[in-house]
């Protein structure tokens, strides 16, 4: 997986320059640091996986039904 | 100090009422410059300058000059050149016949810019003839020369007031003013030019007027700039913007004019950035006005309006709306009017007051800037997201205020009502299990030991958005819920960690899908907000059992498998015990380590080959038709409009199509696709490539099977070292009427194959005789013993610790999973569908 420092805010890929600044990690600011708090409490943050057949996300013998009890 | 002139310094001879006027003019600057040319401190001192080539850039503006010249001497004095008309030198018979040069340097309310017929035809932002007469007031000397009429003229003053008459020097053939002057240190405490002040003013001028040359030279150390802006505004905002990144590619400029005789001129140069500072400079009749004034606020009012409009009618303000703050943060802009009479505050026009060019600039900005957004909807389209983005921006702060001046609304005001809290406050041996779901937060409760372990059930809310997707998002309550049980601020600093209720934290969520994803979201929320207790080792991860395995009819006491793929390889390896493999050909068995070595092979292979499947490609044609020399599958399939072609490899590939493009003569529009359609993950951009293609003639779509590289590789050494076919994995059919089974397994009973692609999952099957399995679909579905001994005993239970590595790669997975709850990141998603199908398994 690919690792970057970018802010989850922003995406601003400013490593933080100061003791203060690195405070936020990992935001740039506290401005996006509070915007990603807000988004938090209002349970704006939500994961979206479209609807793949279950047999794509779980290969194998005990996907049997028979097997399965 | 001439005495000889009759305008020289008046002696008793000829002392009239005339010279007392003059006298108080001059006299009463110097007494009070202040009130000329707003101090005596640096800003004055440079104001001198400003006046003077403000008088050069009027003749610029009505196109009688090109060129400006600022030199700062060796001697602490400077020199400022234009190539204008120059100053009139000829003699005012209603002022006793003085030259009007001298009248222009010495009297009050003189100058060229009061009639217009001279040439002035718009507005000038000379002081009305304050502005020279108090240059030369404040300077100690000051040399005029002017070239005009074919001659070179000269005059010279000293504290005000002239000591050489009006001389000529010579014949040229060109025209200009040329003034030098050496502030007076009797006025100013410090008489010291600043290249650098100076420069910033010039090159203003230089961008305010668009083709204007203007020079810079400080003969004290040999610096010297040039500037000419022929594209001016523009310049003058891309050159704000640029340390900063402009989020759309054009500057917006916009001009008009308006006022009751159309003599009021604006023009407007804008770009946003990506920073959040707003930079506005305005300018009345090219004086740069610091405080600025009624154009500032009729651009803001423009702005705001029509953006607002604009996002209103096309639907961009779903869930914040921007206000009129909003639409300055990263602003870049430059207003400049220019109007016939000019009031400003105070001699340094810090501020623009005529009232009416605030409605005049709103107008002419809002009907140009709306016809823009109109012609150009992705620019608006990237300007709103951010007026979006700052009013969302500036609810998170004033929500975040709130919570501090509440003193921590989210941590004191009691414990949340659902957990249950332990008795032991010592952070040794203290835990919160944070625990998906109320019926396993229930069984947890009844199973844990509450001396040590408290629990926090979660809401994981699922929601199915559009039939496409599957929505997953922790209840809101549930943030505050986790900041109080931990009791942490939210603005938490590093050592406030010391403060935690309880020593570890363990999170525990269902062994499935859904569970890892509550999982993400978890992790993603403590390493961006309680980072400080992943960095020191408190945070862990339960690891409950996904099957619970007993001996057929219940007897014994029952095991516990905690993924897929354990339970896979353990049915597996049941099922291979004391079994082997026979063909039947040719009599040939496999058996012990080699039975085994084939099972693992064979295991391997199963999953590529059902997504090669997956992909539409058929297994026996390809292996009929298409197998290459090795025996091996081929790596791409291209489409060539309907025909469908297989090459082997990437030389292949690249050879098939340097040949097509040789056939059609040019470049080939390639169309490479990673999902796959009959997944029907076709995102917007491959839809677009597609159509795009299918106008082209036989449009071509490439497409890597990444798989067969696994399935190549177990082919090749399933052939070296077992002599097995591709032919083997597939069903033999019927041989003389009746069902044809090539192999057997042989252990107590005999079992037909058809292939040897059956061999895992019957090995399975038989291992699976005599058990019964149990899969858990959630954590509610153990009782609390169970839950107790496998997750929470702490003499049984298996605890992963998070490190910073694990949690920051949580994020990254929850930013691809992420999708806001409003507008679904739907695009993004299916871009990343393989890879999340990847990370779920």
């Amino acid at each position: 997986m690919i690792r970057t420092l970018t802010c989850p805010i922003c995406q601003k890929e400013a490593p933080p320059a100061s003791e203060a600044e690195a405070r936020w990690l990992p935001f740039c600011s506290e401005r996006c640091r509070n915007v990603d708090l807000y988004r938090w409490s209002e349970g704006r943050y939500a994961i979206v996986e479209p609807l793949i057949p279950s047999e794509d996300a779980e290969v194998g013998p005990m996907d049997d039904p028979e097997l399965a009890d | 100090m001439s005495t000889d002139s009759p305008a020289a310094v008046p002696t008793g001879d000829d002392y009239s009422e005339d010279n007392i006027r003059h006298l108080e003019g001059i006299e009463g600057i110097r007494m009070r410059p202040a009130m000329y040319i707003g101090g005596t401190d640096a800003v004055g001192l440079h104001h001198l300058v400003y006046e003077v080539i403000d008088n050069s850039i009027d003749e610029f503006v009505n196109k009688h000059a090109t060129t400006i010249t600022v030199r700062i001497n060796a001697d602490g004095s400077l020199t400022s050149t234009d190539d204008g008309r120059g100053i009139p030198v000829g003699p005012m018979p209603q002022l006793n016949n003085r030259s009007a040069l001298e009248v222009v340097f010495t009297e009050i309310h003189a100058g060229g810019k009061f009639d217009r017929s001279s040439g002035y035809k718009t507005g000038t932002g000379g002081l009305h003839g304050i502005g020279i007469t108090a240059v030369n007031a404040c300077s100690e000397w000051l040399e005029a020369e002017v070239r005009r009429g074919g001659h070179v003229w000269t005059m010279e003053f000293a504290e005000g007031v002239m000591s050489s008459e009006l001389k000529k020097l010579g014949t040229t053939d060109q025209t200009g003013t040329k003034i030098s002057f050496k502030p007076d240190p009797k006025i100013f405490p410090e008489v010291s030019f600043n290249y650098e002040t100076l420069h910033r003013r010039l090159q203003d001028a230089a961008f305010l007027n668009a083709g204007l040359r203007c020079k810079i030279t400080d003969e004290r150390n040999e610096q010297s700039d040039e500037f000419r802006y022929d594209n001016g505004l523009v310049e003058f905002v891309q050159y704000l913007n640029r340390s900063e990144t402009a989020v759309h590619p054009d500057v917006i400029y916009v001009e008009g004019i308006g006022g009751e005789h159309d003599d009021v001129e604006v023009r407007v140069a804008l770009q946003y950035h990506s920073g959040y500072s707003e930079t506005v400079r305005c300018y009345g009749n090219g004086v740069y006005n610091p405080d600025g004034g009624v154009h500032l606020s009729g651009l803001r009012t423009a702005v705001t309006r029509t953006l607002n409009n604009y996002g209103k009618r096309e639907n961009l303000f779903k869930d914040f709306t921007p206000a009129g703050e909003d639409f300055r943060e990263g602003l870049s802009a430059i207003v400049a009017v220019r109007l016939p009479d000019p009031q400003f505050e105070g001699q340094t026009k810090v501020r623009l007051l005529n009232s009416e060019v605030d409605g005049i600039v709103n107008s002419v900005v809002g009907e140009s800037l709306a016809r823009y957004l109109e012609e150009h909807p992705d620019t608006a389209k990237v300007i709103l997201d951010k007026a979006v983005r700052a009013a969302e921006a500036r609810e998170a702060a004033k929500k975040a205020r709130e919570m501090v001046r509440r003193k921590g609304a989210l941590t004191t005001g009691g414990l949340p009502e659902k957990l249950r809290d332990c008795r032991s406050r010592e952070l040794d041996i203290t835990e919160l299990y944070l625990v998906e779901g109320d019926s396993a937060g229930g069984s947890a409760d009844t199973g844990r030991d509450s001396n040590t372990q408290a629990i926090l059930p979660l809401r994981g809310k699922i929601l199915n958005v559009e039939k496409a997707q599957l929505v997953k998002v922790l209840d809101n309550a549930e943030i505050s819920n986790i900041f109080k049980a931990v009791g942490i601020p939210p603005q938490a600093a590093s050592d406030d960690i010391t403060k935690r209720r309880y020593g570890r934290l363990i999170l525990m969520t269902d062994a499935d899908v859904d569970g890892s994803h509550i999982r993400t979201l978890l992790l993603t929320f403590f390493f961006r907000h309680m980072r400080e207790l992943i960095k020191q080792g408190c945070m862990y991860i339960a690891q409950p059992p996904l099957y619970r395995v007993l001996k057929r009819g219940g007897k014994g006491k029952p095991r516990y498998v905690q993924t897929h793929d354990q339970m896979r390889s353990e049915l597996i390896n049941l099922g291979r015990d004391g079994r082997s493999l026979i063909v039947r050909e040719d009599g040939t068995v496999f058996d012990g380590e080699n039975f085994d070595r084939l099972v693992a092979l064979l295991a391997q292979i199963e999953e590529p080959l059902q997504t090669l499947e997956r992909r539409g490609a058929d297994l026996r044609y390809l292996a009929t038709h298409h197998l290459t020399s090795d025996g091996l599958l081929p790596r791409y399939r291209i489409f060539v409009g309907k025909d469908v072609f297989w090459l082997n490899d990437k030389a292949d590939r690249d050879a098939f199509l340097a040949a097509e493009e040789a056939k059609r003569g040019g470049e080939l529009k390639v169309a490479d696709d990673v999902a796959t359609k009959t997944e029907g993950m076709t995102t917007a951009e491959e839809a677009a490539a597609e159509n795009a293609a299918a106008e082209s003639t036989a449009a071509l779509r490439v497409t890597d099977m990444h798989e067969v590289r696994t399935i190549n590789e177990v082919l090749d050494r399933l052939r070296r070292d077992y002599g097995i076919k591709i032919s083997d994995l597939l069903p033999a059919g019927n041989r003389n009427g009746e069902p044809y089974y090539p192999f057997a397994i042989r252990g107590d009973e005999e079992t037909q194959l058809s292939s040897l692609r059956e061999l895992v999952f019957t090995l399975s099957k038989l291992g699976e005789k005599g058990l019964q399995l149990t899969r858990f679909k959630g954590l509610g579905e153990m009782d609390s013993d169970e839950l107790w001994t496998t997750s929470m005993d702490p003499s049984t239970r298996m605890l992963l610790q998070v490190t910073m590595d694990d949690a920051a790669a949580a994020d990254e997975i929850f930013r691809v999973l992420m999708g806001d709850s409003v507008e679904p990141r739907r695009e993004f998603i299916e871009k990343h569908a393989l890879e999340v199908r990847d990370l779920d398994v």
